[in-house]
């Protein structure tokens, strides 16, 4: 029999060991297609401006998806091998030479992922409709995107596959090629040893954790004023993150586990020896899937917590950007009446109105060693307290009893333009107008807007006698806002006010226009973002389910002991269930904790609380882990007192 | 004395019919207890499957088999279970150490399966441990001692919920002549200390002149049976006379 007519045999009488696998390559290569697709889609072409954000983000997304196929890949390929290590063995000790089965397993696995690609494709296909209405939706396009096949994008999903499968084939030939018939023949008698215990590495990894997440949650106030800015920062998080993740699997959990297996109190209670035991020992091997699963786990997290962020944040940034369906600068009692009557004439009617005052002036403050002067402006409480009244943002009460200044103090309102902002100031003094203030509190509340001419400054708020001396030397400024039934609509009115008013450019600014700009640049993200949390979640997932698959093998042997010095099938999977859930409860927590500090320094690197986003992304989260972990504790125990069926063929 | 096992016409088949092979066929003893007794026959003769049935692992085509007055071919798999935990102990050939605890830990094992109290189990562990002489091993893993320690801490697990019968197939298979002599020393030790019945399958001719009776299998049958005098060396030689006898060869791996 030909090599090839052996691989398909075998691979037809394997697939019911594959199908979980396959349908996991299924489903990443369907996405994967959609992701290329963004990029050759004429129809989308004409968005100009918008299909740019679509584009960065689908590539983005594209290259991590690759990464995260072929490292899963890549488990799933050892996973199997260990599963037919003996199946080897048989074909050498039958004669075989070792490049033959070399390149019957190698055919069989280019097999699986040709089966792959073959089924995916089309998926994919049929996929894309939903996807690109989907994609439409969250960018809020206006355009209908009728069905289209992009040759290029098929071409080239065709052209990255086979590289993956060529890849796939070689290794599979390289891993059979270089076993040799005896460690095949004495794989079960070999002895494992315990893990070396390693105190410095153990506790190293406590401490980078730890810093890590101090430099997280002071993203903007560095201790020791370290010299780094924002992107330093992140990516010495990251860094000192992974690092650290690697040495609390590696070393500080043996540390722990050594310590509760020599406290027999603890440990000579029902099935805890055997599971804490077969931990431990594991741990030599295990711990890079552990701490894999844990940064998959944190990446899910702050993918699925990111996207509903950003969808937060453009929701709300919409009101800080426009605090009224439509804001302008006054320009004298005539144009106001203008203004009113056409409001009057078009189906909008006024909800509510109000005028806020500033004055313009300079503030100085210190920016590293320089001495920086601006320009900015200034208002008092009041105008303030009463503005947040009228535009009620969430916890506009809170905000108010924040905001208030003592006569030595002054609050900054940051420019609404302002989306990232990596320096803060809080606690610094600053001389406004001549007069010498701490900064209390910098915050981003609806109060100007997006004002072309005046919008980029920062607003100081002072006490309101302050003000009113300011008011007597400066000239005042005035600032209209009109609230208006129905203001996403309101794209026509906006047009014809600017029509009546001097240089509407820069004095003019709207609900409507703010709202749909946000959604353009956020929505692509926002999109993309919950499919990626798809994908990490899926390889969180596979990567855990062949992780532990491959112990349960391991087991089996260990099991069979256990039942006959009377483990009954119940104890059976108390042991189990205690170990899954020291092998999978504990990277995912710490994963967790990791996405959670990600997305608090996404908190104060934007100036909002995204607690909300959190929280949900942590609930979801946890519910998915703990169906997964159930299906796989099921799974692991008929493995281990039935049998996978293969396994026992050879 | 009270007997501890009785087997009633046990016959087992293997395979389906047209194909099926007789295993065993109207095997009937007793066993005493406290007795110390060796199942020897040449390979093929049906050892293991006796052993098996009744130690409660396999279940028998036709008879009976009672231990300490129970009739364990009618027990649930969760009453066999615990019967199997609280009667039995089990001695293999190839230790079935766990890897990866330590010596202490594979034999206060069964005990914490138990929920016994901790002090309990390790006042239990050091008191076997010291009758079997590994009592400075403890915190050692299994890889770290020979084959003799590693039986003998095998036989400490086997006993550490205080069975009333120990089942050991062939125990002394991977030991060195020294090694297997110690063990069976500690088998008789056991017997006669908390009245443990014993039942051996081996091979080795000097193994089964420990004991106090030895049952011969032949073809699924029962062909003969010996006692000894008290006189171990008288035993061995009664012992190899009836192995040539049944038509094995003195060298041969019956």
């Amino acid at each position: 029999m030909s090599a090839f007519k052996i691989s398909w045999l075998l691979f037809k009488n394997n697939l019911r060991l594959y199908k979980f696998y396959l349908a996991v390559l299924i489903l990443s290569t369907a996405i994967y297609y959609n992701f290329l697709a963004v990029n050759y889609n004429p129809y989308l072409k004409v968005l100009d401006e918008q299909y740019v954000f679509a584009q960065v983000a689908s590539s983005l997304c594209s290259i991590i998806l690759f990464l995260t196929v072929l490292s899963f890949m890549l488990h799933a390929n050892n996973f199997f091998y260990k599963l037919r290590f003996k199946e080897i063995g048989t074909y050498m000790l039958m004669g075989i030479p070792c490049s033959k089965v070399g390149t019957v397993f190698a055919l069989e696995s280019m097999m699986l992922g040709g089966t792959a690609m073959l089924i995916g494709l089309p998926v994919g296909l049929l996929f894309s409709k939903l996807f690109f209405m989907l994609l439409g939706k969250a960018m809020i396009l206006n355009i209908r995107i009728p069905f289209y096949i992009p040759i290029k994008a098929v071409s080239l999903l065709i052209l990255i596959f086979a590289f993956i499968i060529l890849l796939m084939g070689m290794v599979n030939y390289w891993m059979v090629r270089r076993s040799k018939l005896i460690e095949i023949m004495n794989a079960s008698k070999k002895e494992q040893s315990l893990p070396k215990i390693r105190w410095i590495r153990g506790f190293m990894g406590v401490f980078c954790i730890l810093t890590a997440y101090y430099l997280a949650v002071n993203i903007l106030n560095l201790p020791f004023d370290l010299p780094l800015n924002f992107m330093e920062t992140s990516v010495l998080i990251l860094i000192l993150i992974i690092i650290g993740t690697y040495f609390v699997f590696g070393s500080f959990l043996a540390i722990i586990l050594k310590a509760l297996i020599a406290n027999k109190r603890v440990i000579y209670k029902g099935s805890r020896l055997v599971s804490f035991s077969n931990t431990l020992f594991r741990l030599g091997t295990n711990y890079r899937s552990l701490a894999m699963t844990a940064i998959l786990c944190a990446a899910t997290l702050a993918a699925f917590s990111g996207s509903l962020a950003l969808k937060y944040f453009a929701d709300t940034n919409a009101t800080v950007e426009a605090p009224f369906s439509i804001t302008y600068m006054s320009q004298g009692e005539a144009t106001n009446q203008r203004i009113k009557a056409l409001i009057q004439e078009s189906p909008h009617q006024i909800l509510t109105e109000h005028e806020t005052h500033f004055v313009k002036g300079r503030v100085s403050y210190r920016n590293g060693l320089a001495e920086q002067i601006e320009t900015c402006l200034i208002t008092g409480f009041s105008e303030v307290k009463q503005s947040l009244m009228v535009t009620r943002p969430g916890n506009y009460r809170e905000i108010i009893a924040d905001i208030e200044p003592l006569d030595n103090e002054t609050v900054s309102i940051l420019h609404a333009n302002l989306v990232f902002s990596g320096i803060s100031y809080i606690g610094d003094h600053l001389v406004i107008q001549g007069r010498e203030y701490i900064l209390k509190k910098e915050v981003k509340i609806p109060f100007i807007g997006e004002m072309h001419d005046i919008g980029c400054y920062q607003t100081y708020i002072v006490t309101d006698e302050q003000f009113d001396e300011l008011k007597k030397n400066n000239p005042v400024m005035s600032l209209y806002g009109i609230n208006i039934t129905d203001p996403e609509d309101s794209i026509t009115l906006v047009q014809k006010i600017a029509g009546v008013m001097k240089n509407p450019g820069g004095n003019l600014n709207s609900y409507a226009g703010q709202f749909q700009y946000k959604y353009y640049l956020i929505g692509a993200f926002y999109f993309m973002g919950l499919v990626m949390t798809l994908v990490f979640m899926i390889s969180t997932f596979s990567t855990l389910y062949f992780k532990i698959l491959s112990d349960a093998i391991l087991d089996r042997e260990q099991y069979k002991i256990l039942m006959k010095i009377g483990m009954t099938e119940k104890d059976i999977a108390v042991s189990i269930y205690t170990q899954l859930s020291i092998a999978f409860l504990l990277p995912s927590l710490l994963g967790l904790m990791h996405g959670v500090m990600a997305i608090k320094a996404l908190e104060s690197f934007i100036h909002y609380q995204f607690t909300g986003c959190i929280l949900a992304g942590v609930g979801i989260l946890i519910l998915a882990m703990t169906g997964f972990y159930v299906l796989m504790g099921k799974k692991y125990k008929n493995m281990v007192v039935r049998g996978w069926g293969v396994h026992e063929k050879v | 004395m009270a007997s501890m096992i009785e087997v009633k016409d046990l016959t087992k088949i293997f395979g389906q019919r047209g194909a099926a092979c007789r295993a065993l066929h109207e095997v009937s003893f007793e066993i005493d207890m406290g007795a110390f007794v060796a199942v020897m026959g040449p390979s093929g003769s049906g050892k293991t499957t006796l052993l098996n049935i009744i130690s409660s692992i396999d279940k028998p085509t036709k008879g009976r088999v009672i231990i300490g007055g129970r009739e364990i071919s009618t027990l649930k798999e969760k009453e066999l279970a615990l019967f199997r935990r609280d009667m039995i102990g089990f001695v293999f050939q190839e230790f079935n150490l766990l890897d990866n605890m330590t010596i202490r830990d594979n034999i206060a094992l069964p005990l914490t399966l138990n929920n016994k109290k901790t002090e309990e189990i390790l006042r239990k562990v050091r008191e076997l441990t010291v009758l079997f002489g590994i009592d400075d091993q403890l915190d050692k893993y299994p890889y770290q001692l020979s084959g003799g320690q590693k039986q003998r801490a095998a036989v400490c697990r086997a006993l550490v919920n205080d069975p009333k019968i120990l089942f050991a197939d062939e125990p002394t298979g991977a030991l060195d002549s020294k090694a297997a002599s110690e063990l069976l020393a500690c088998f008789q030790n056991i017997t006669n200390k908390y009245a443990t019945t014993v039942v051996m399958v081996t091979h080795d001719a000097s193994a089964a002149s420990y004991c106090d009776r030895v049952l011969f299998l032949k073809d699924g049958m029962i062909s003969s049976k010996l006692e000894t005098n008290g006189n171990a060396k008288e035993f061995f030689k009664k012992i190899l006379n009836m192995i040539a006898l049944l038509g094995g060869e003195r060298n041969e791996r019956l």
